[in-house]
This record gives C-alpha cells, sequence and structure tokens, in this order.
C-alpha cells in the first residue's frame, strides 16, 4: 500500500509526457485482450504466448491501480455523505436508512469498502455535516465543530445501518472480523 | 458570560439515557446548534454565538404519539409533521437572561424609563441576585402588574422581555379566541392548532421566554375558558408536564417561562388564581417622569423610522405639555401622525394636532 503513491506518481509523469497516445494506448491494450480472449476460446497456446506478451503490464497494472483507488475514493466518499444523511435526518432513521440500503445492495463491493473505508469515511463526514449546517444558515463555533468531529469518530456501521440491513448484509463471520480488526 | 452547552448527556438522567444511541445523541447535539444558532440570530450581538449559551430540555425526545390514536390520514400526516419537526429542532432550548451583573444592570433601566414601576423592578431585581447565586437565569417570574388604563403596565412587560433579551408575546385575554391562542384548540377540531406556549418552546429558541397575559381581569369565557390554562401554567410543578389541547400526548416543560400579567383590576380575579402571581401596583408616572416617557418614546419613533438626522432629537416643553393632554398611547398616535404629516409636507417641523378625531376619539384602554 506504501509503495502505490509512488507507482501513481511514476506513471502519472510517463503518462502525462505521452498524453497525445494514451487514450490509443488503452484502446490498444482493450484491442490486445480481446485478441488474447478469442486465442484463450480456440486453445491456440503460441497466440496466447505472444499475445499476452505483448500486454503492457505497467499500464494496466496502473489501469487496475486507478480503479482501485478511484473506487476505494468513492466508497469513501459516499459513506461520508450516508453518515451525514443519518446524522441530519429528521424522518426517524427512515430515509437515511433506504438509502444505506440502496447503497449497500448497489455493487457487491461496497459493504466491504465501507467496513475498510470506514474511518476515512468518519473523517471526512465530520466535513460534510459542517458544511450542510453552514448551508442552512446555522452558525457553529470552533469548539462545536471539534465536538461533533468527535462523536462522529465514535460511529459505527452498526450506528447507521437499520438494524435488519446490518444483520443481512454483514454475516456473522465478516462482523467478528470487523471486532478482531 | 462563562456559559456552555448543556448537552443532552449531561442533563439526561443515567436511566433516560440506557437505550439511547450514539447517532441520538449526536442528532441531539446538531438540533440544539440549530436552536441555538437560531437564537443567536434573532438575537443579534447580544447573545454569545451558537455553541457557548446553555440549554436545557423542554420536552422528552424519546416522546412519540400514542399508537391508535391517530385513526383518519389528517390526523397521521400531522403527527408525522409534528415529530420531524421535534426531531428537528430537538429538545433542547435556549436558557436566556442568565444572571450576572450585567442583567442587572440592564433591568435597571427600568428605573429610569418606567419610574412608576420600582416595586416590580426591586422584585425582579432580587429574583436576579437569587439566580445569580444559583449560577441561573431568570425563570419563572410571574408577575401581576395592576393599575388604571394607560399608566405602561404593558410596556413594562415588554421593555423588560427586551432588557432580558427574551423573546416576548403578547396575549390579550380580552379577545374571544384567548383559550385557544394560550394552550391550543382541541384535538378534535380538523384545523385544531397548538397555542402560543406550545409553539414559543417548541418552534422558539428560548425555554423562558417572557409572555405578557394583558387585561388578565377582562378574559372572555365565551369561546372557552382563557385561564383554565393559567392554573396549571402558574404553579411550576404542573408547568413542568403541561399539555397542549391540541396534543395532549406530548407534555412539555413550561415551567420556565415567565409570566407577566396586567390588570386593571386584580379583584376580578379569582383569588386562586391571583395568589399564583407576585402582585405589583403601577402607580400613574408624576408630570416629570411622564414628560421623560414622552421623551422617550419620541426618540423610539425617530430611530424607528431612521429620522434622527430629520427632525430635533428633543421636544419643545410646549410640545410635551400638549401630549400631557392624553394618555401616553394618545401621545405615540400624536406622534406618529405629526412625523408622517412632516414627511409629507417636506417640513422638520411637527405640528401636534390633540383634537384630531381620527387621533384621539378612544377612551383610554391601555398603554401603547
Amino acid at each position: 500500500m506504501s509503495q502505490k503513491p509512488a507507482l501513481l506518481q511514476h506513471h502519472y509523469h510517463d503518462w502525462h509526457l505521452l498524453r497525445e497516445r494514451f487514450m490509443e494506448k488503452l484502446a490498444e491494450q482493450s484491442q490486445q485482450l480481446r485478441l488474447i480472449e478469442s486465442a484463450l476460446l480456440q486453445e491456440d497456446q503460441s497466440e496466447i504466448i505472444t499475445k499476452v506478451g505483448e500486454l503492457d503490464l505497467e499500464l494496466l497494472r496502473y489501469a487496475c491501480y486507478s480503479m482501485e483507488s478511484r473506487i476505494t475514493e468513492a466508497a469513501r466518499l459516499d459513506c461520508a455523505h450516508l453518515i451525514a444523511d443519518s446524522v441530519l435526518d429528521v424522518s426517524g432513521g427512515e430515509v437515511s436508512g433506504k438509502r444505506w440500503e440502496n447503497w449497500m445492495s448497489a455493487a457487491a463491493c461496497w459493504p466491504q469498502l465501507a467496513q475498510e473505508q470506514w474511518n476515512y469515511a468518519l473523517d471526512k463526514a465530520s466535513d460534510v455535516i459542517i458544511e450542510r449546517l453552514e448551508s442552512a444558515g446555522v452558525s457553529i463555533d470552533a469548539n462545536s465543530v471539534k465536538e461533533i468531529g468527535r462523536e462522529v469518530a465514535d460511529l459505527e456501521l452498526r450506528d447507521v445501518l437499520p438494524p435488519e440491513t446490518y444483520s443481512r448484509i454483514f454475516t456473522e463471520e465478516t462482523r467478528e472480523e470487523d471486532v478482531s480488526e | 458570560m462563562s456559559t456552555h452547552v448543556v448537552l443532552p448527556q449531561v442533563i439526561a438522567p443515567d436511566a433516560e439515557r440506557a437505550g439511547v444511541s450514539k447517532l441520538t445523541e449526536l442528532q441531539a447535539r446538531v438540533a440544539a446548534l440549530r436552536v441555538q444558532s437560531q437564537a443567536a440570530q434573532d438575537d443579534g450581538a447580544t447573545l454569545p454565538v451558537a455553541g457557548q449559551l446553555p440549554m436545557v430540555t423542554v420536552f422528552n425526545p424519546a416522546i412519540k404519539p400514542p399508537e391508535g390514536m391517530s385513526s383518519d390520514r389528517d390526523s397521521t400526516k400531522r403527527d408525522e409533521r409534528i415529530m420531524t419537526l421535534l426531531r428537528e429542532r430537538g429538545a433542547l432550548r435556549v436558557l436566556g437572561a442568565v444572571a450576572s451583573p450585567m442583567l442587572a444592570g440592564a433591568i435597571s433601566e427600568l428605573y429610569d424609563s418606567h419610574p412608576n414601576s420600582s416595586g416590580a423592578i426591586d422584585y425582579i431585581l432580587g429574583e436576579e441576585v437569587l439566580a445569580r447565586r444559583q449560577g441561573n437565569a431568570l425563570c419563572g417570574l410571574r408577575l401581576l402588574l395592576h393599575g388604571s388604563a394607560g399608566v405602561g403596565k404593558t410596556d413594562v412587560a415588554l421593555t423588560l422581555a427586551k432588557l432580558l433579551a427574551l423573546p416576548g408575546e403578547v396575549i390579550s385575554l380580552s379577545s374571544a379566541q384567548a383559550a385557544a391562542a394560550l394552550a391550543g384548540s382541541e384535538q378534535y377540531w380538523s384545523n385544531t392548532q397548538p397555542g402560543a406556549i406550545w409553539k414559543q418552546l417548541i418552534q422558539g429558541t428560548h425555554a423562558n421566554p417572557l409572555f405578557v397575559l394583558d387585561e388578565i381581569d377582562k378574559t372572555s369565557n365565551q369561546w372557552g375558558d382563557p385561564l383554565g390554562a393559567l392554573y396549571q401554567l402558574l404553579e411550576s410543578r404542573t408547568a413542568a408536564v403541561f399539555c397542549d389541547k391540541s396534543l395532549p400526548w406530548m407534555p412539555v416543560d413550561a415551567s420556565k417561562i415567565n409570566f407577566v400579567a396586567t390588570a386593571n383590576d386584580p379583584e376580578a380575579l379569582h383569588p386562586a388564581l391571583r395568589s399564583r402571581f407576585v402582585e405589583f401596583e403601577v402607580t400613574s408616572p408624576s408630570e416629570g417622569a411622564l414628560r421623560q416617557l414622552i421623551q422617550r418614546l419620541y426618540i423610539n419613533l425617530l430611530t424607528e423610522f431612521d429620522l434622527i438626522d430629520r427632525f430635533p432629537t428633543e421636544l419643545s416643553v410646549v410640545q410635551t405639555t400638549v401630549l400631557l393632554g392624553g394618555s401616553i398611547r394618545d401621545a405615540k398616535r400624536i406622534l406618529r401622525a405629526a412625523l408622517g404629516q412632516a414627511l409629507r409636507d417636506n417640513s422638520n417641523e411637527l405640528t401636534l394636532k390633540m383634537a384630531t378625531p381620527q387621533i384621539v376619539t378612544r377612551q383610554r384602554i391601555g398603554f401603547l
């Protein structure tokens, strides 16, 4: 994990220099993957070896990393906004509960990412809550900002998810992992 | 002012806190901030910034309408709207008029502006000192100011509310709707509405607003007894669980509300009600005091209409003498009319017309 930012910087530098051909190179790699798929279907060993050899592994690694980091970032941000929804919900949890339910069910990766990225999401959630309150005309002093941050940091997934959603999505096994962490 | 937000976890006894989730506590804090911010905005610069005001609980945050009570759709929707409001506003309200030497100084201004109410002012200052010893605020005042019409009873009450920086509301008990205005209308009416007490405590910002119960001796029982609710509201133990007629399932703590009632004839009140007040007579002001009052009234009008630079800031002796011929209320009307006329004539001179029928025709029925 600690090497990834350096890798990203390295590739960003390279792709920045080659930006005129960046999209073209991505398209080439997609085409290459299709050719490998075709060779696999035909069980053409030599073609498979040739085409795999022609893959730009640096680019593909970078693409995978980019996707991973973007999805992780999206999970943090989505969770932060959903936490803010829960805190500011005046419907008794009905509206925010439904939003959590929909988000968690939208992709298989979200529940796991929500667990893994929870602390980052909490950190961002305080800012979102303060921003929303201030844009609604609520003026807040520095001490209250700190207090809200402290209380938000104390929240757990089970505090904001409807109990039945939490039980359904997070199996006993997952919850044990959660605890052991 | 060394005041701090009193958070729900501080106020609520352990038993009440049991089962309260971290999310619920956080939501209560956010609701408290909304209320504090509104209070600070309403008050301008007088109050400290939101987050630093003392707060107390005015209702049980776990309260819900009883199931099965709302059989029709309209009632259910109404209950939902009420619940949304309660969640948004939370159970904490600002405690204004925290006792301090500064507050005592502000109250003392009444000696100059309303010298004929010195008995009541002495009492309020005594209450302030007692509250200060407990680190408390001015809460639960129950004053009955009586005296002849036009001596300034209502004005004392309103000026007091202003000096204490408390939200104030005048309930005219002589009106036909007084009963519902104070304690809500019965739930069986399709257009049932909560009364002023509930609205001030729930939709307002303070736990201790100041209500002026105007002309309490002239209540009309035609549409219900407006004084019925007062028996409960003026007794602190029963006021702490006051139920609006429109929302009988939801007790609110009205014990900290300050009440100042005015009456021309306190003898007309039922002894049980009268005994709940501390009574003070507001005497007719002396001529000198009246002249001061008229001058203050004039300055207030100039300030209200941003005319300080346009007209002389002091009335002449002749002008105040003319105005002494009527009540203070008359004086205000005449001064207002004179200012309006002078503006229309593009003149800097005030012509005071005591005899104008539109202006001076009614009997004195109060102060302002």
